[in-house]
């Protein structure tokens, strides 16, 4: 961890941050409501509660879409990195909507009748044999549950409690979550609408959201492709130092499907894990800042010579030996104990 | 170390991505104004004959 890390904390940036998207999502509530009343077949009255119930259920889907489009996104572009660091507001901005969209609608739907809201949804439409009926409340029943699930353990506490690879684990249910949300769209509101732009954007940011992770993949599969098969043995050459930029790392793949980041640094050539201690980011797509190098996803910080987080925090992560040779940078494949200082290559010629 | 989960993402959605639009699509095809669609309850009941 370092100095700066902020991820959880609020900040100016995040407020403002959080300010802007609560500001997109009230003006898409309202034009979506706008357009909606507007746009009314005529000889039939709107009912503002089934549009809002509408427009909150569209916000909350559109702003998963978002969600989940930025992990994909910052894997294939560095640009889209920032985002990351808001990531985790988003997920749970969209569980409030989904809330609110979910309350609103088993009040309206199911709050009337003697049974148990709760236990109405289940059986308030029983056409379980129907193809075209089938209780659609179901799919977003259950993709609330699990989008309340990852809300609620959203905070570091539990990240820290459960594991990073158990987190992530949890966490990856947000994509049946997102699969489910379809079929709740195409078996709900999908089946009555007689307008093709529903559809169409529906189609799309599914189309969007699995093409991303997809091609996102395939690139992490390629990159790990180079290196299968081969045994651990001997030094491995990675690259030149001037084609490293000042303060970055070059990632490359070592035997075993582990990856190393080697990062160039004032004068200096070191190498450690490219896995980020607090949720395995990235560390080879960061920068060496204040001397450390900073995890591209939330700020986390280690020496680059040892691994070890600055003080007062107390994180350790793999380094690797290098050296270099002919103007080449060679890595040793075998990951040195976490902590354990690696002595920096110097650049022969270069300032430090 | 090794990034975990790094294969599960992609294997994930290469199930989830055409279940998911098979699905979409099928239940679509099958929306009440299709030919594909179910038998509208009022003939399912003969309620439409006792109607006539």
């Amino acid at each position: 961890m370092g100095h700066q890390y902020k991820a959880v904390q609020w900040n100016g940036n995040k407020i403002v941050y959080d300010l802007y998207v609560l500001a997109f999502i009230a003006l898409f509530i309202g034009v979506f409501m706008a357009v909606g009343l507007a746009t009314y077949p005529s000889g039939h009255t709107a009912d503002p509660v089934v549009m809002m119930i509408r427009a909150l259920g569209t916000s909350a889907f559109a702003l998963l879409t978002v969600t989940l489009s930025i992990g994909p996104l910052a894997r294939m572009n560095k640009r889209f990195l920032p985002l990351l660091y808001n990531r985790r507001h988003l997920g749970v901005l969209t569980f409030i909507i989904a809330a609110a969209h979910f309350g609103l609608a088993l009040l309206w739907y199911h709050g009337g009748g003697p049974l148990n809201p709760l236990v109405s949804i289940f059986v308030g439409n029983p056409r379980y044999d129907s193809v075209g009926g089938f209780p659609f409340e179901i799919f977003g029943f259950v993709a609330f549950l699990i989008l309340m699930a990852m809300a609620v353990t959203s905070h570091d506490f539990w990240l820290n409690n459960l594991s990073a690879p158990v987190w992530k684990a949890l966490h990856m249910l947000v994509y049946p979550a997102y699969a489910l949300l379809v079929l709740h769209i195409v078996l709900g509101a999908l089946m009555t609408e007689k307008s093709m732009v529903y559809p169409i954007m529906t189609a799309a940011a599914f189309i969007a959201v699995s093409g991303l992770h997809i091609l996102a993949g395939m690139k992490e599969w390629g990159a790990d492709s180079g290196m299968r098969g081969l045994k651990a043995k001997g030094w491995i050459e990675i690259c030149a130092p001037d084609d490293i930029e000042e303060s970055r790392a070059v990632i490359a793949p070592l035997p075993k499907g582990d990856r190393v980041a080697v990062f160039r640094y004032d004068g200096k050539i070191s190498a450690v894990t490219n896995a980020c201690r607090h949720q395995n980011g990235p560390l080879g797509e960061g920068r060496v800042i204040d001397g450390c190098v900073t995890c591209p996803w939330h700020g986390w910080q280690y020496r680059p010579d040892d691994g070890v987080s600055p003080p007062p925090y107390t994180e350790k992560i793999s380094t690797y030996n290098v050296k270099i040779e002919g103007g080449r940078i060679f890595v040793d494949p075998k990951p040195n104990p976490p902590g354990t200082r690696a002595e920096p290559a110097l650049i022969a010629g270069a300032a430090p | 170390m090794k990034r975990p989960h790094r294969r599960a993402h992609l294997m994930a959605w290469l199930i989830i991505a055409p279940v998911t639009a098979l699905a979409s699509v099928f239940f679509w095809m099958h929306r009440e104004s299709t030919p594909y669609a179910d038998v509208p309850p009022l003939v399912e009941t003969g309620a439409i004959e006792e109607a006539r």
